[in-house]
């Protein structure tokens, strides 16, 4: 069975390209640094209305900017936030994916620091009581050698709520039609505040990673979770999952035993804009840290960014100066109180901070809160939606224990949402079907289907229902061999073309007359006028007998080219070979 | 005329006359008339709005009003006109009531003379000492920092005012000025809309002549709001007064803690008159009480308020409203001129916040710092949740505290120049009640031998405003000074 993975390209190529700087390799021991990587992703929560206001969350992308603004997110003075349910739900699923503890009462800081994006001058967060802490994940990793599926674990530290910032627009990209009076000056910048205030999720995971890969596949399984039970779209491009990087390359200090490991300084990969800047950037990174331990030259605290096209990692800032974000608790939104019936009240002690937020109301009411919609979150109806939800380890197990798929092929198939088609098709749709059908389906959704996941922009744009009535029409003319495998792919294509959208594999074949060719007496002619056309070549297969294989191939070649490819392959096979050898 | 139109008019007309009081940043005669007009006709087809529909009122300068400036009486907002009304100007705006103007205050709250950018508010009774029509030298100041409000209600301007009360801004100008200051319990009106000052500690505030106005309003105003997180949850129950209430059941209490050295003595005597009318002809029961660790107030409160300062004003940048220094920028001066954000946010706050408001500024960063947090903004927590006990434990044993409202005399402008201070020790008669978010009143109870008048405090247990407000109103009218609802006097200017 063919498995196209981009993934595995992408990580061949990386090896081949660490083999060809040697000093890398040669002059490191391995066994004497150890590598931590540690991630930080900032998800933006999918929900109608940004976390603290109830201006519109639409995508940032087709929204004219400074449009969906509340005079909470430009921080006009006197405005005050209060907490959007939807996101404090969304968090709390989040956390059950992620299998952490959840805090029953957490609550929210102001961290400040000036900067032209942040209209209030802090950013609403939750630093010293999160929502959720102590997760654990399991994420798959493909071993890029081998190709074999194994399960790896990562610690979760904890996972916050907090509000995005705003975005800000660099005038020299931007082209403006501004007349003289408007003119602006060099390096202005411009806010757009449709971002400002939306929810986000930062999951903080512990310094667990080893290697590139490692975060990579997490980050791609993360997203995925994320995806299946709906808190986020988890789309990099427009900002909606954004993985920030920590690496520290440290040296192992040998005449202890056990060995210990030395600090190291941690360098911080920021705006890695998809996932394989996350790869190919942390990739970098080890390698460069390596390096200079290797050379004996420092190490700065700084924070980095991926250069795609230089395939480089480039300083943004230097992080020498730390600055104090002075943080305090936010004095206009209540603690926030997780209620269950299994959670026990320890979370009420909050470390030492319950008396900053509590009002005498809140301690007096404690119990009647506990049992009142609007003032906290029950966690048990969340649990309940969690349990409706599919996990992307539980699509894998399905696929592997109803089809007998193998682990690596559910892999593919959960990433790419095949999973879905297939189910609709096989369970849905046909009830009894044959190993070898089954088998046909898979096969087609590998080859056919994924290339057009990979290279059909306009894939997303044709409705569910009708990709599957295509697939199942067009496994239905594979299945009764109605058309050549010599033209699969292109039929397939041609098949998923939006101007083809109504069609079904059938019709497309009937009109554009692509069914299979079996007319003998149809290829038998041809091959005859294709003989007289080419005498010289009859000759040489009467007399070269080393050439017939060669001349064979020739003629069936002319023969499919006649009749367009689409006459059956083994038929013209077994007329072109007959005809041949009854010239000798 | 109607008589609601004829109340505007007279209103209006004598905002004009006291002009020179400095107690309005921004009138808004256009819009009362118009207000009147509608309430007159409201009145003729009997369908008024509300029990204020008609009644004249202003709002202190920090509490946001759709389409009016809202300067909190500094530069810094001199130009900003919110898009929005808070909740209490909304609420207001719809029972009918009418707007006469914005009143001043000290610079975002932020003092106690009611001094800003837009002149220092002089008490109404200066008017007894002196003529209007000159410009005088020295004058009585109206406390503060909603001395405006104070002002406007005491020289019967209009009939009540909106103010906000973080440390005793309602209840010191209210005092100072005459009339009824009343801070509820925190949460009970909602602040969305109010420019905070403390968020921890800032009410909205009623100031009016008389109690049954006062419970109009707060019968207006107070219940849950979505907007603002920290509203009591618990449904409001209209509060209601009772002609004839008997004080023998009731306890009242006097904290000992409340006779520091320097009491002056116009304040002690109203204490003693007030705590004697309620001996005397209440037959209340009166016992002495502790409230051990009020005297910490202070602290509590100014480190507490300068960190909320700090982080709250991090929005006053000039950018996208109120103060920016080079608004009409020459482009191409600037190419040339090393101008990056921090300069621009920088010279925006160095030009129009005051030195009070800066120095805050300063010191609550200072104590937000992270190896300073814990020693200063968690101890004063602390200190909060002591204060806080303290109460709880106080009206086990009482009904009601009676404090004096103010420590001092009312205080020339010259003499109150010479203080330094930012926050005066004494302050604690009124922000132990902030801190603790207990309903508090100051009541007028004797006039000075100066001729001024001097308020004394009520404060009740938590949620207990129904109490507090019936036994001020029970004080107002047993009290044989009856001034409050004849302010005649002022009506020959």
């Amino acid at each position: 069975m063919h498995l196209t993975l981009r993934l595995n390209k992408s990580l061949s190529q990386i090896l081949k390209n660490k083999l060809k700087s040697p000093e890398v390799l040669s002059n490191l021991n391995n066994d004497e640094l150890k590598v931590k990587i540690g991630l930080e992703i900032h998800a933006r929560i999918l929900s109608k209305t940004k976390i603290f206001c109830d201006a519109n969350c639409f995508d940032l992308v087709n929204t004219p900017v400074n449009s969906n603004v509340s005079f909470f997110d430009a921080a006009l003075p006197g405005t005050m936030p209060s907490l959007n349910r939807r996101c404090v739900d969304a968090s709390l699923l989040t956390a059950l994916a992620l299998n952490c503890q959840i805090n029953s009462m957490s609550f929210f800081e102001r961290k400040h620091y000036f900067y032209a994006d942040l209209p209030a001058g802090y950013q609403i967060t939750q630093q010293k009581c999160p929502i959720a802490l102590n997760g654990l994940f399991k994420y798959p990793v493909i071993n890029p050698k081998t190709h074999k599926l194994t399960y790896k674990e990562c610690k979760i530290m904890r996972i916050q709520l907090e509000h995005d910032s705003a975005r800000t627009l660099q005038i020299d990209n931007l082209e403006f039609k501004l007349n003289d009076s408007q003119k602006l000056p060099r390096n202005s910048v411009l806010i757009d505040l449709n971002r400002a205030g939306m929810g986000l999720m930062e999951i903080v995971t512990g310094p667990d990673f080893e290697e590139a890969f490692d975060c990579y596949s997490f980050a791609r399984e993360l997203a995925l979770v994320l995806r299946s039970i709906g808190t986020c779209d988890a789309q990099m491009g427009e900002g909606g999952f954004r993985v920030d990087v920590n690496v520290s390359v440290h040296q192992m200090d040998k005449s202890t035993n056990p060995p210990t490991v030395l600090p190291g300084v941690r360098v911080e990969l920021k705006n890695l804009s998809s996932f394989n800047a996350i790869l190919k950037g942390t990739e970098y990174e080890i390698r460069r840290q390596k390096e200079l331990i290797r050379k004996k030259e420092p190490i700065r605290l700084e924070t980095r960014t991926y250069d795609t096209t230089n395939g480089k990692t480039v300083s943004l800032r230097s992080k020498e100066d730390q600055y104090d974000y002075r943080f305090m608790p936010e004095p206009n939104l209540l603690p926030l109180i997780i209620h269950s019936k299994n959670l026990k009240p320890h979370g009420l002690k909050c470390q030492n901070n319950k008396e900053l937020i509590l009002s005498e109301e809140y301690l007096d009411n404690l119990e009647f809160y506990k049992n009142h919609a609007d003032f906290c979150c029950d966690l048990d109806k969340v649990k309940e939606e969690f349990q409706n939800k599919v996990l992307p380890s539980q699509r894998r197990n399905y696929l592997v224990s109803k089809y007998s798929m193998t682990n690596e092929n559910a892999f593919v198939f959960v990433a790419n949402n095949l999973d879905h088609i297939l189910n609709e098709l096989v369970s849905t749709r046909n009830k009894e079907l044959s190993h070898d059908v089954l088998r046909l389906y898979i096969r087609v959704l590998l080859t056919e289907y994924l290339n057009q996941v990979n290279e059909n922009n306009d894939l997303d744009k044709i409705d569910f229902k009708v990709k599957c009535n295509k697939i199942e029409s067009y496994v239905e003319l594979i299945r009764n061999k109605l058309i050549s495998r010599r033209i699969s792919l292109t039929f397939f294509k041609k098949l998923f073309e939006l101007k083809n959208i109504d069609k079904m594999a059938h019709e497309l074949a009937q009109e554009e007359n692509l069914f299979i060719i079996r007319d003998e007496n149809l290829i038998k002619k041809t091959l005859e006028k294709l003989s007289e056309q080419n005498p010289k070549a009859i000759n040489e297969y009467k007399n070269k007998e080393k050439k017939r294989t060669k001349i064979f191939d020739f003629f069936v070649g002319r023969v499919h080219k006649e009749l367009r490819d689409v006459a059956d392959p083994e038929l013209v096979d077994h007329i072109v070979q007959t005809y041949l050898k009854s010239l000798l | 005329m109607s008589e609601i139109l004829n109340n505007c008019i007279r209103s209006i007309n004598k905002a004009k006359k006291l002009k020179n009081l400095n107690i309005l940043i921004k009138d808004t005669f256009d819009l009362a008339l118009n207000q009147a007009e509608k309430s007159h006709e409201r009145f003729l087809k009997n369908t008024p709005a509300s029990k204020l529909d008609g009644k004249t009122f202003s709002i202190k300068d920090n509490i946001s009003t759709k389409s009016i400036t809202t300067t909190c009486g500094s530069k810094m907002l001199d130009n900003y006109v919110p898009p929005y009304n808070a909740t209490v100007s909304e609420k207001l705006l719809n029972s009918g009531s009418v707007l006469i103007g914005k009143t001043n205050m000290d610079e975002f709250g932020m003092g106690s003379a009611s001094s800003s950018y837009y002149g220092t508010v002089k008490n109404p009774y200066n008017v007894l000492k002196d003529s209007l029509d000159q410009n005088l030298d020295d004058f009585y100041i109206s406390g503060g920092s909603s001395g405006g409000s104070a002002a406007s209600v005491a020289s019967g301007m209009v009939e009540f005012s909106i103010g906000s009360d973080t440390g005793g801004s309602v209840r010191n100008p209210a005092s100072i000025c005459g009339c009824i200051g009343y801070k509820p319990t925190y949460g009970l009106i909602s602040r969305h809309g109010l420019i905070p000052l403390n968020n921890y500690f800032d009410t909205i505030g009623i100031m009016t002549r008389t109690t049954d106005t006062l419970v109009d309003v707060l019968n207006e105003l107070a219940g849950p709001d979505p907007k603002d997180a920290t509203t009591l949850k618990t449904n409001f129950k209209k509060i209601s007064l009772e002609d004839k209430i008997s004080l023998n059941q009731i306890t009242i209490g006097v904290p000992k803690e409340f006779f520091p050295n320097g009491l002056s003595q116009s304040n002690l005597e109203a204490w003693k008159h007030s705590v004697g009318i309620f001996d005397k002809i209440g037959n209340a029961k009166i016992i002495s009480v502790s409230l051990p660790n009020v005297t910490y107030s202070m602290s509590c409160y100014s480190v507490l308020t300068s960190c909320e300062v700090a982080s709250n004003f991090s929005k006053f940048d000039g950018l996208r409203f109120g103060h920016h220094s080079e608004l009409n920028l020459d482009i191409n001066k600037v190419d040339q001129m090393d101008y990056n954000l921090e300069q621009v946010i920088k010279k925006n706050r160095d030009e129009s916040l005051g030195q009070v408001v800066r120095s805050r500024i300063a010191t609550g960063n200072y104590f937000l710092l992270k190896n300073n947090y814990e020693k200063y903004f968690v101890k004063s927590h602390q200190i909060k949740q002591m204060i806080v006990n303290d109460f709880i434990k106080v009206f086990n044993q009482c009904d009601l505290l009676i404090t004096p409202t103010c420590f001092n005399d009312t205080l020339l402008y010259s003499d109150y120049m010479k203080q330094n201070e930012v926050f005066d020790e004494k302050d604690f008669f009124t922000s132990c009640a902030n801190i603790a978010g207990v309903p508090a009143i100051s009541v007028p109870s004797i006039m000075s031998k100066n001729n001024l008048p001097v308020g004394v405090q009520l404060i009740a247990k938590w949620k207990r405003d129904d109490l507090l407000l019936n036994i001020a109103n029970w004080f107002v009218k047993n009290n044989s000074l009856n001034h409050l609802n004849d302010i005649k006097f002022l009506d020959k200017f």
